[in-house]
């Protein structure tokens, strides 16, 4: 530099400028903004260029399968492979090499731009970026941006569109949840043939005690009723079964009236009235009325009778259920309401969900396939109504409401 | 480092390369700028799109990029003392102004040229 120090040549200024340049000169090296050095010598000019040093990575972008590129510090491209000019919507990889890659990027993606360049310079960072195309149209990449060690001369970025790794990943969430359901599936399944198969051994045998009773009319009206009443559990599981089916394909037809509410309770408390009492449960219940809503009152009766059975099964002997009903603006809310078993915090998200069962093993031994609740969701619904499940946990109850419009 | 003390034949690509003519007369209107690159390495070529892009948004019509490739002729820095590489030297008009790196940071190679004010205590707007 002793020729920069020479001042004789143009007084101050030219000291200063000369000066200027230096620091200039320097710190374009740092930021990696010159990739060649012109070393004079008194016989001649020789030209140094950092091509070799990073050629590798080079070499290894235009090699990945997935869009990749690399960038300057504040995002101009160096050099990309051709997946990234595709990306792009441009033609040549070439044509690419200088511009901000900025400019194919939307107005409301900029930021998010500036801020990864910035970050991925400090460790490996992603962001969904909006590509504005050359070729005029818009598509999503998920950048992954990286610093690479550019020679001594500073750092550049690598930037790679991470989403087909995002899909792969999707997949494999998706392939998860479906080996989930397919298991829940399986477990219904088991669940299934078991409660066909309960009533069968009580049928059979009042087969046996009818073919020998002779004319015993007590043994013959005993074997009746178990026919009767082991009958009715099973026609009452395929109509379920069946019903579930007709909601998922959404082939339920109601027939809706404008109807007294109090009656659909009454009499789906008296179906359910079988169930409470072998339970030996108290039963409460205390109804706001007159009450009218516009339904069908055979499906409306069967979602309030299938959450009074859901509670008889899941509260212990000598437990207690209360039914209420009260109108709330334009709304009547239902709430039926036990002190059995709860439900666990974690299970009340998919309480309504088809195949689940706060505890299998107890379900079965009680009877019943968990399909009630998923039924009383899907009939509510259809009614333009909500349904909710409350617990405060294990051992505490549960407390199920049941909102509905109120006839005008 | 690749040493390159022999000139090798360019081939086609998106640089221009113009030779520099010894002596020519020039419109004092026009601006008159030199870019010094070697060959063809990254920041050459993307100081070169930088370059054209800035000179089209703010001197259309009335510039002239000479692109002097130093891989070629290594010999004609002499003038200008070229030391890192891509150096951009505003001939015309006058004084003699030198932007050095790949121009990628548009606000200062604006700045730079003198076609925009410095910000005061913004000297360092990377």
């Amino acid at each position: 530099m002793s020729q920069a120090l020479d001042t004789s040549a143009g007084g101050s200024g030219d000291l200063r400028r000369r000066l200027e340049e230096a620091e200039e000169t320097i710190r374009a090296l740092k930021a990696g903004e010159a990739d060649a050095v012109l070393v004079a010598s008194p016989d001649r000019e020789q030209v140094f260029t950092l091509e070799a040093v990073d050629k590798p990575y080079w070499l290894m972008v235009g090699h990945m399968p997935d869009p990749a590129a690399i960038l300057t510090s504040d995002g101009v491209l160096l050099s990309c492979n051709r997946p990234f000019a595709d990306l792009l919507g441009e033609d040549s990889v070439t044509a690419l090499a200088g511009q901000p890659l900025g400019r194919f990027v939307g107005a409301e993606s900029r930021q998010v731009l500036e801020s990864l360049l910035r970050s991925g310079m400090a460790r490996e960072t992603e962001a969904q970026i909006e590509i504005e195309r050359a070729d005029g149209g818009r598509g999503t990449a998920h950048l992954g941006v990286r610093a690479l060690r550019e020679g001594a001369f500073g750092f550049c970025l690598l930037a790679v569109d991470l989403t087909a790794q995002q899909h792969y990943q999707e997949l494999q969430r998706t392939q998860a949840a479906l080996r989930e359901a397919d298991r829940k599936k399986d477990a219904f399944m088991a669940t299934l043939a078991h409660e066909l198969r309960q009533p069968l051994a009580p049928m059979r045998n009042a087969v046996e005690i009818l073919r020998s009773a002779g004319n015993d009319t007590d043994e013959r009206s005993w074997a009746t009723g178990v026919l009767d009443r082991q009958l009715r559990i099973m026609t009452r599981l395929l109509e379920d079964l069946l019903d579930v089916s007709r909601l998922s394909r959404h082939n339920v037809e109601l027939r809706l009236e404008t109807i007294e509410l109090r009656h659909v309770l009454e009499s789906a408390l008296e179906t359910s009235r079988p169930f409470i009492e072998a339970g030996k449960l108290a039963l409460t219940h205390a109804l706001d009325g007159p009450i009218r809503v516009h339904a069908d009152p055979v499906r409306l009766a069967q979602v309030f009778a299938n959450l009074l059975n859901n509670a008889a099964r899941y509260t212990e002997e000598g437990g207690s259920i209360r039914m209420t009903a009260e109108q709330v603006g334009d709304q009547v809310v239902v709430s039926i309401k036990d002190d059995g078993i709860g439900i666990e915090p974690e299970m009340l998200p998919s309480i309504f969900e088809i195949y689940s069962q706060a505890n299998p093993e107890l379900a079965r031994s009680q009877g019943g396939l968990g399909i009630g609740l998923s039924l009383a969701k899907g009939l509510v619904e259809l009614h333009g109504g909500t349904i909710e499940a409350r617990s405060e946990g294990a051992g505490r109850g549960s407390e199920f409401i049941v909102r509905l419009p109120i006839a005008s | 480092m690749k040493v390159n003390p022999d000139p090798e034949p360019q081939e086609e690509g998106p640089l221009r390369l113009v030779e520099v003519a010894a002596a020519e007369t020039v419109d004092p209107a026009m601006w008159d700028l030199r870019l010094y690159v070697a060959g063809k390495t990254a920041k050459s070529v993307a100081a070169f799109e930088n370059l054209s892009r800035i000179c089209e948004e703010h001197l259309a019509g009335k510039y002239k990029i000479e692109v002097v490739d130093l891989l070629v002729h290594p010999q004609l820095a002499q003038g200008d003392q070229i030391v890192a590489i891509p150096t951009l030297v505003r001939k015309l008009p006058e004084p003699i102004r030198k932007v050095i790196g790949d121009l990628s940071n548009a606000e200062r190679t604006l700045v730079g040229l003198q076609l925009r004010p410095a910000r005061s205590g913004a000297e360092d707007a990377s």
